[in-house]
């Protein structure tokens, strides 16, 4: 393991069994995460991303979840085979997590003081009266004004913006290693992510720290992530550093997904015409498709891929890609 | 009185909007203190085509699906007038304004709670068109079929429920719902931000595709600017309720004139890593509509702020042939009258 490498999943595979089916949620799924770097990962409904995030720090609950196999390796050690007290150490102090919906993911009876300074008090060992110091401190470093007052009120009384500041305080108070955002700004204001989005960079640079960020949003991708891995059907089905993923997509749904999105006219590549769009749906993880996972909607399907689910293959340097039409 | 006898002079409009506003009134905080106004919708003013698209874009709490919602009198205006076809809207009550509901309907943002979970889905799009009494029986059945297939889902789900379709589908069933009655204007409230990004284009070229073969109308309220760019003929800005730039669709996003639309435009993450670029920093949260700044509405976070604009409000003009703003920084070419007018009274004076 490289010295600046901060996490590496290995062929990881969770399961649920339900009552359709097993759900292969996570089917194989390999990373490495380098210090100060931003991974970004591209998924919509159905891609396993959150999950394979949430597995991370030990959140999926199991039964009815199951880690049929892979390694998770954060410093040499296995987040998965973790036990109850040692991930606690590593929870909101070593890798920290933020979600989607602030309102649904900060405690509604507590205060945001509370909330902050929880960490402190759990991870540094604070009295109440330095949690609360420290708690102010670090709203006023997310850009929340008054911090004094607003450490006193509760989720509700702030805006979807100020949540998701609080929501970061909350997160980076014990300098995490590691930070995974889940769709941490599709809930915001395109100002206000903007706004957060330039914070996580902040404090990436300050303490140089490694972020995992999950989105559909293909914009914040190309704005923040140095490396991309696109997540379809619980697989990775292409892997590359940013610039290549937009200006040498290999993948059918990459290069489908890039060409239905909508752009400003600005950017000068196009008229009003008609989005290429990826026709079909993201099939149930119960019921995949046999053979390649996208060959019902992909345009350049062949015979063969109804028979063969392909791996995942280096095809230039860095660039991994799992379609067995590019050589 | 100018407004009315060129506005009758001129191409007729589909909807003509007067100064509309919207206040919500809140309950006492105190005994001591009146209570407070939410000026949600603050003297809009603007005129529609039949057929032409108009986005309206603003961050939350700008007031743009409360505006939506009172052009439609699902909202009661607190003041100022919806003409529909040369007619006011605002105060019809029964069985006339529900013949002017035909022709005005919409879709909402979430598809998984704007359809009725137990009703099924001939049901939830067939109802109106018996309630309107422009069908019955088995032809009822055949319509609703008719305007599924022309949204893309097969005509033999009609017994099914919301629950057994995606998100993508139901979003479909709601356009299908608002389209059965052959309505002139549609407002589209947030039809994709709930959608995955591969359902997001299938559901715009839809909305793209009905428009032309149906020759609709839209108000198409969004907070993506780029999909609202897609589609629009024209693009609103709202801020605090107000409109403060209203220009072509193209024209807006190339070159915005209000500093509001400047900041908005450039914090759109651009799909190419190679132009990443820093971002206009807007200070500070948008205000509360509840009591909203002096002068200027903008003004405490504006970058370009000048005195004056602390002071006193800027009017609401045409500054360039077809692009109106609300600035203290672009002089009108021609100014309209203190209260917001309709753009129809423009159409005879050319801006030089």
């Amino acid at each position: 393991m490289r010295s600046d490498e901060l996490l590496k999943i290995d062929d990881l595979h969770i399961h649920f069994h339900t009552l359709l089916g097993t759900v292969k949620a996570v089917n194989g799924v390999r990373l490495k995460l380098r210090q100060g770097s931003t991974l970004g990962v591209v998924g919509e409904s159905g891609s396993g991303k959150s999950v394979m995030a949430m597995s991370l720090l030990q959140l999926i609950p199991m039964p009815p979840g199951k880690l049929v196999a892979g390694r998770a390796l954060f410093y040499g050690k296995d987040l998965l085979q973790m036990t109850v007290p040692e991930i606690r150490e590593v929870r909101g102090n070593r890798i920290s997590m933020i979600f989607q919906e602030p309102m649904t993911s900060l405690n509604p009876v507590f205060t945001i003081g509370d909330q902050i300074g929880e960490s402190f008090r759990f991870h540094r060992g604070f009295n109440k009266t330095d949690a609360v110091k420290k708690s102010v401190e670090m709203l006023e470093m997310v850009g929340i004004p008054a911090p004094q007052k607003r450490i006193k009120e509760y989720p509700h009384q702030l805006s979807g913006g100020m949540r998701q500041r609080a929501m970061i305080a909350m997160a980076l108070s014990c300098e995490p290693d590691i930070l995974i955002a889940d769709e941490p700004t599709t809930a915001l204001d395109v100002t206000v992510q903007a706004q957060i989005l330039d914070l996580m960079k902040i404090f990436q640079d300050r303490i140089h720290m490694g972020i995992i960020m999950i989105t559909h949003n293909l914009g914040v991708i190309a704005e923040t992530a140095d490396d991309v891995i696109v997540m379809y059907c619980g697989r990775i089905v292409e892997s590359a550093d940013v610039d290549q993923i937009f200006h040498n997509p290999l993948h059918p749904y990459t290069r489908m997904l890039l060409q239905s999105i909508p752009r400003l006219f600005i950017e000068g590549v196009r008229g009003h015409d008609r989005l290429k769009e990826i026709p079909g749906m993201v099939p149930g993880l119960h019921e995949l498709p046999r053979g390649c996972d996208f060959h019902p909607r992909c345009n350049q399907t062949e015979p063969a891929c109804r028979k063969h689910a392909p791996e995942l293959r280096e095809v230039e340097p860095g660039h991994f890609v799992a379609c067995d039409l590019v050589k | 009185m100018e407004n009315n006898i060129t506005g009758m002079l001129s191409v007729p409009s589909l909807l003509d909007i007067r100064d509309l506003r919207k206040l919500f009134r809140l309950k006492r905080t105190s005994f001591f203190r009146a209570p407070e106004t939410v000026h949600a919708v603050d003297g809009v003013s603007f005129v529609m085509k039949p057929g032409e698209t108009i986005g309206l874009v603003g961050e939350s709490g700008c007031g743009k699906s409360t505006l939506g919602r009172a052009i439609l009198q699902l909202i009661r205006p607190s003041s100022g007038s919806v003409l529909y076809r040369g007619r006011n809207i605002v105060g019809l009550d029964g069985p006339e304004l529900k013949k002017i509901r035909a022709e005005i309907q919409i879709i909402f943002q979430d598809p998984y709670s704007s359809l009725n979970p137990r009703m099924t889905i001939e049901h939830i799009v067939g109802d109106a068109v018996k309630a309107h009494g422009i069908a019955k029986g088995s032809e009822v059945k055949d319509r609703v079929a008719d305007i599924l297939e022309k949204v893309g889902i097969r005509r033999d789900r009609m017994a099914a429920f919301p629950h057994e379709f995606s998100g993508g589908q139901r979003q479909r069933i709601g356009i299908a719902r608002a389209l059965i009655l052959q309505p002139q204007l549609i407002v589209c409230d947030e039809p994709v931000s709930a959608l995955d990004v591969s359902i997001q284009a299938q559901v715009i070229n839809l909305l793209a595709d009905i428009k032309e073969s149906f020759g609709l109308a839209y108000i198409l309220i969004a907070h993506d600017l780029s999909v609202v760019n897609h589609i629009s003929n024209r693009i609103a800005v709202m801020y605090l309720g107000k409109f403060i730039e209203l220009a072509p669709s193209d024209d807006l996003v190339s070159r915005p004139l209000h500093p509001y639309t400047k900041a908005l435009i450039s914090a759109i993450p651009v799909l190419d890593p190679r132009k990443r670029k820093a971002h206009t920093s807007l200070r500070g949260e948008p205000p509360s509509p509840i009591d909203p700044p002096e002068g200027c509405r903008f003004h405490p976070r504006c970058p370009e702020a000048m005195d004056i604009c602390s002071i006193k409000e800027p009017l609401w003009a045409e500054v360039e042939p077809d692009r109106f703003v609300m600035c203290h920084l672009y002089p009108p070419c021609r100014e309209s009258r203190a209260n917001q007018t309709s753009d129809s009274t423009l159409q005879g004076v050319r801006c030089k």
